[in-house]
């Protein structure tokens, strides 16, 4: 099996090691724009990985396609993978790239190609907990997201953007256009990250949420900011972001009902968010090549997949769920 | 310049007089972090539950 993985930043070089340790894929072909970023990752992959430096969308020959390029590249690498009929794992987590991207889910449907959106830390985990707690309930009422952190450089920089711009919430059959940087909110995450103050900003995890879960009621997400993130957001970065990420953490409120009782179950994970998207998305890609994704067409990692299966599968990669078990788990 | 001069103090004291404000508006709303009871484990066994 041949896995083409566009990227070969914090996050694509660590899907293509994870793939290759495990076996599923013979080949991988690690393409990027920047000869720097591939002299890196061709420093410690080995022979089985093919290194091409070429534009991102072009000549996809292999049998499933990990997009984990930069903001703005992707949806025309989910394009031309669905006009080849490439199954796709899309990395992504800016909100307008993957509205964008969803708009595509008639022609993957029509191509019978399974197209994965947003399969890293945030929206990905997020979404798998999402699935999972909802097994908790009889019918789930609100769920709430929030994250803590950044992968690589690009994903540092959508972050950086998106609190400066409107966040959409869904509330009660309709989207809530929220500013970016509003909304405080204390959440308790798992340790080493503990509890930070989050914001309302242009995440996608609603959007993917509220495709897998229409009759959900209220679906927000938040991301955790400091002021200074807050008060430098609408201007460009003003320092260099990291180049590995530090340590983060993603975190599912879900409230809704057991039977007559009205219950909230709180699940989440902390790790390094460019291991753990890394981890996300080398899993949905070995889930294409043994052929265990729920369905095919477009959609988010909570409709495609097994989550008690795909939790499991992580566990074996060293991402490891957790629970909140307690009184006060949010502020 | 009189006028000027009176201007300027007004524009300060409506300054100071926001700052103080702000100030005990920020000291009264400051209550710390809520007491967590509980903590984190990990998922596990069949159901990862």
């Amino acid at each position: 099996m041949k896995v083409a993985v566009l990227g070969a930043g914090a996050v694509g070089a660590r899907v293509a090691r994870q793939l290759l340790a495990a076996d599923t894929a013979t080949q991988v072909l690690l393409r990027d724009t920047s000869a720097e970023r591939l002299a890196l990752a061709a420093r410690t992959l080995g022979d089985r990985v093919v290194i091409e430096h070429h534009p991102f969308p072009a000549h996809l020959d292999a049998d499933v396609v990990v997009v984990a390029s930069p903001r703005g590249t992707q949806l025309a690498a989910a394009e031309a993978s669905i006009a080849v009929g490439r199954p796709a794992v899309l990395v992504c987590d800016g909100l307008a790239e993957t509205i964008a991207v969803l708009r595509l889910e008639a022609s993957a449907r029509e191509a019978g190609v399974p197209v994965v959106v947003g399969a890293g830390f945030a929206p990905g985990l997020t979404c798998v907990l999402a699935a999972h707690g909802m097994s908790w309930f009889d019918e789930v009422e609100e769920i709430h997201v929030s994250k803590m952190g950044a992968g690589g450089p690009a994903c540092a920089l959508v972050h950086h953007r998106a609190l400066s711009r409107i966040s959409y919430d869904w509330r009660d059959g309709d989207w809530v256009r929220r500013p970016g940087g509003s909304g405080r909110e204390m959440c308790w995450f798992p340790e080493p990250v503990g509890p930070r103050d989050c914001y309302r900003a242009a995440l996608a995890d609603p959007v993917l949420l509220h495709h897998a879960f229409p009759g959900v009621g209220r679906i927000t997400s938040r991301m955790a900011a400091t002021r200074r993130d807050r008060l430098t957001a609408p201007m460009p970065m003003l320092t260099p972001a990291h180049a590995e990420g530090a340590a983060g953490a993603v975190r599912v409120e879900l409230r809704g009902r057991q039977g007559a009782v009205q219950d909230t179950v709180v699940l989440g994970a902390a790790e390094r968010p460019a291991v753990a998207a890394a981890a996300v998305a080398a899993t949905a890609t070995e889930w294409i090549l043994t052929g265990r994704l729920a369905m095919s067409g477009m959609a988010g990692l909570a409709e495609m997949v097994d989550p008690v299966e795909f939790l499991r599968d992580l566990v074996e990669r060293g991402l490891r769920s957790e629970i909140f078990k307690g009184d006060h788990a949010s502020a | 310049m009189k006028a000027i001069m009176g201007a300027i103090r007004r524009a300060l004291a409506a300054l100071m007089a926001a700052a103080l404000m702000a100030a005990a508006l920020r000291v009264r709303g400051r209550v710390g972090l809520p007491r967590e009871a509980g903590g984190w484990r990990p998922l596990g066994g069949p159901g990862m539950r």
